[in-house]
Parts: structure tokens; sequence; C-alpha cells
């Protein structure tokens, strides 16, 4: 356990090293709360229910987390490049736990910038949260999952620039089927079908949810348990494959 | 110490390392030669337990170098530099200590020693990127030598070397031999494994095509001498197994003015060996 929080410390060590990571994690959210909630504040009515802000929070934080899932699936290339990959996997620590000690430097990676951007649109805008402990087992969930696609797609990669290419633009294509890039009551009927078999639409209703909507146990089952479940199926082919292709 | 016993390991079709056998002895130092893609790299792989052979074995210390125990055993120099480069040299000494379980006062007194042994105590506290290719260098057999391996593989560690800096790589895999550290070495150039190395074998198309001693591999194939002289008859050039005899006999014919002598060497034994240069 203690090589793995090593590992686990020496990645957030890169990734706070990293000025590009801290921006599209951290800091972009913040300016696109602030950029789209004033934007559109007028076009929220009261009857809504919701301000502009607690709208523009929901999906513009996972923004925040597509910046971190990208930075962490460059990371893993920069360190397959580079050959510090081969020191691990001769080091005595397992396959499993090297890929354990990634994800969850990742995973506190995203945790942190969901909180700070949470705690940015509290302070600064006013936004609603329901229900804290629900938000706080939402953020949970959601970092199980984007942390898990973060180590699959990390396995397809071996250099910086594929990792660049390969997870922005295969996490924009599922902001654009989730609700994240377009509210999905605009979406055509074939777009919403699409965005039905797409597992962020989970994670996205899940942040409504917590910050807005009636919470019941029924509410936030799917919500919370297919991230959990798809984050998991993730990580574990991402083993498979990290021990697969270290044999090629 | 290393046994390796028919070991075969194939991309596709084609078999990388094929067939191959040798023997590495406690506090030996090890030379595996050959040119690009003869299959240094892949057995070097697969004795540190990165890949598996297909058929054949691989045993150190009579088990499997997948077992942890043995990892334990096993610093590994790889051919690139595998280092953080936005950390500073002591912030990645520390994390691949951690990594072999060292921590406290113990971890820093293998750091001490693995800075003094590479020379490089004087610049810890920088940052990889601004070192030099050569100090990379050092610094990359530093972080191999951390929890004190009692097997270290280094694959080819002075390519785009200053000879300053692979001299201080000499000196530091000499003072480890001392020390009774078992050391592999692949490498490009043989005059540096003939320097060091107490055997070495040589690999081409993925194949072991000799393995002996350094001195028994040039006098096997390393070929004859060959003295320039140059006399008041003009210049002569003259291959020879006896070249002191050869030049006495010269001397008492004609006055010798000028001499050149080539001497059988690692390179040639190579040449005669393999039929082609290292380089190629």
């Amino acid at each position: 356990m203690k090589e793995i929080i090593t590992l686990t410390r020496k990645d957030l060590q890169l990734l706070m090293l990293d000025k590009t990571s801290l921006i599209v994690t951290f800091a972009l959210p913040i300016v696109l709360i602030a950029l789209i909630g004033s934007v559109f504040s007028s076009t929220f009515s009261p009857s809504l229910g919701i301000t502009s802000y607690d709208y523009a929070f929901s999906k513009v934080m996972f923004w925040g987390l597509i910046g971190g899932v990208a930075s962490s699936v460059a990371s893993i290339a920069i360190e397959k490049n580079s050959g510090t990959i081969i020191r691990l996997q001769v080091s005595p620590i397992s396959k499993f736990d090297v890929l354990l000690g990634k994800s969850l430097a990742c995973a506190v990676f995203l945790i942190a910038s969901s909180i700070i951007s949470w705690v940015f649109a509290s302070v600064l805008f006013d936004i609603k949260t329901k229900s804290i402990l629900f938000l706080i087992l939402i953020l949970i969930s959601n970092t199980v999952f984007f942390t898990g696609l973060m180590t699959f797609l990390s396995s397809f990669v071996k250099t910086e620039r594929a990792a660049g290419a390969l997870s922005w633009s295969v996490l924009q294509l599922l902001a654009c089927f989730s609700g994240i890039m377009f509210p999905i009551t605009i979406m055509p009927a074939w777009m919403v079908t699409m965005t039905k078999l797409n597992p962020v639409m989970w994670p996205v209703q899940a942040m409504e949810i917590a910050l807005w909507k009636e919470i019941t146990f029924d509410t936030i089952l799917l919500p919370m348990g297919v991230p959990i479940l798809a984050g998991i199926i993730f990580f574990s082919i991402s083993v498979y494959l990290f021990q697969w292709t270290s044999q090629k | 110490m290393i046994n390796l016993e028919n070991a075969t390991k194939r991309f596709g079709s084609k078999a990388v390392v094929d067939n191959v056998s040798f023997e590495i002895r406690k506090g030996e130092l090890f030379g595996l030669l050959g040119p690009n893609g003869a299959g240094k790299t892949t057995t070097i792989n697969m004795i540190i337990g990165g890949l598996t052979p297909e058929s054949g074995s691989i045993k150190i210390n009579g088990e499997s170098p997948a077992k942890q125990s043995i990892k334990r055993l096993l610093g590994i120099v790889p051919q690139t530099v595998a280092l953080y480069e936005s950390l500073s040299a002591q912030q990645n000494l520390i994390f691949f200590g951690q990594l072999y379980g060292l921590t406290g006062k113990h971890l820093n007194e293998r750091i001490e020693h693995a800075f003094e042994i590479v020379n490089l105590t004087e610049r810890r506290n920088e940052r990889v990127s601004k070192y030099s290719g050569g100090m990379k260098r050092r610094l990359n057999i530093a972080a191999a030598l951390l929890h004190n391996p009692s097997l270290l593989i280094l694959d080819e560690p002075t390519v785009g070397v200053d000879p300053q800096s692979r001299n201080s790589i000499f000196e530091s895999l000499r003072e480890l031999k001392k020390e009774g550290c078992t050391i592999i070495l692949t490498s490009h150039y043989l005059e540096e494994a003939q320097k060091l190395c107490d055997r070495v074998g040589i690999m081409d198309e993925g194949k072991l095509v000799a393995e002996n001693t350094v001195e028994k591999l040039i006098s096997d194939f390393g070929g004859k001498s060959i003295l320039t002289v140059e006399t008041s008859k003009g210049k002569t050039k003259i291959e020879t197994d006896q070249p002191v005899k050869e030049i006495i006999r010269m001397n008492e014919e004609d006055t010798i003015l000028s001499l050149h002598m080539e001497s059988p060497n690692l390179e040639k034994a190579f040449l005669n060996i393999t039929g082609k240069h290292l380089r190629d």
C-alpha cells in the first residue's frame, strides 16, 4: 500500500507541476461558470427554480473532469514514452498496483477540481445544493467513472500527442451526447437515443439531482450505480490491456 | 546467478530471440553485444521479467524473474533515460527508493551513496530537465542502485555520452563490481566491452553466435597482429601471430625506421564471427 501511495504522490506532484493541466482542470471550469452564468442570466426566469449559474455549474464542472482525464492520460503516455514505465514494471510492485496508483492520483485530481469549482460557484454565485451528502457521493461516483475511463483511454496511447488527440476527441464526443454540451431537451430524437447509450449521461443526471432535483433512493440509484460499474469495468479492462501490451 | 536455457521470443512470426542459452555467474561483468535488432534488448527484457519467453526458461537464482523476491534483486538502467524530467534529481531518487520500500535514514544514506558513485552530489537539487545528456545517463544509473541490487542490468548506458561522462560511468561500474554486484551490459562500443567485461556474448539476428571470455574470443577469432614496418627498403605490412619475434627478426635484417602494430581486438573478433561491423 505504501508503494501505491508513493506512486500516487509522485503522479500528483507531476500533474501539479504541469501548468496546462492546472489550467484545464481547475481554471477552465471556474472561468466558464462565471462566463456562461452571466451570459445566460437574463434567460433563466425565476419560475424555472434555478439560476443560470446553477445550470452552468452542473454542466461546466464536467469540463474540469475532462481536462483532468486528458492530463492524466497524457502523463501516462509520457511515462510510457520516457521509459520510466520500465522502471515501474521492474520494481517489486504489480502491474495492478501501478495502474491503481496512477488511478488514485487521477481521482484526487478530479475530486479537487469538482470541489474547487463547487466552492467557487457556491461562494460567488450562491448555487443551489439540495444535499451536500448526496453531492459528495455523486462526486465520488463520477470520479470512479472518469478515472476508469482515463485508464481505459491510456491503454491505447503511446505518445503525448496521441494522448491529447485521443482523449480530447473521445471525451468531446461523449460530452456532445450527454447533456454537457447541449441540453437534452433541445436534442433531436436520434441524438436523445445516442445519449441513452452514453455512460456519461448518468453522471450529468446525477449532478442535477444532487444540486436541485428531488432526491430519493430510486432517483439516485442508477445515476450513481451506472458510473461506478462502468468505471470498474473500464479499470478492469485496462489492467488486462496493460498486462497484455507489456508482452508486445 | 542467471541461467537462460533455449529462451525464444517471437513478435509475430519473427523470432527476435531464437533459442538463446547462456549462464552468468555471481560477481561477473557480462557484456551482451550485437548490432541493432540483434535481440539484445528483448533478451534483457526477458531477464528482468518484462517479457515472458515463449519457449525455454530464464532463471535468476533458480527462480522466475517475475517473482517479487527476485525483482528486489534487480536494478535496471534502460536504454532510454527513464527519469522524471520535471522533478529534481533528488526527488527522482527519493521516489525510486521508496518504490523499493526504502524510508528515512536508510533511504537518505542510499541516495547519498548513489549520488557519490555517479558523481552528481553537487547537482542533486537541480531539475533533471536542466541536466546535460551525460549527467542524465549517470543519474539513470544512480536510480538503479538505490536498493543495492545484486544484479545490475545496463542497456546501452553510454549511448550519446561525452567521453568524460563515459569514463565516469566506467569507473562507477568497476566500483560496483568490486562491491560484488553482478552486471550485465549491452553495448555498441566494443572497445568499452573489451575494457570492462569478464565475458561477452555476441548476438546476431536473434541468435547467440559466440560466448566466452574477452581474451578467449580475441585469441580464437581476433586474427593476427598486423605490423606496418618501414625500413630503408620501404613500407611492408605483415600479419603475424608472434609480433615481437617478427620485429626482432626484421630489425636484424635492416634498421626499422618506423613501426605500427595493430593487435587483435574484440572488434576484429566480432567482424570475424558475424561478418559485419557492430554499427552495420
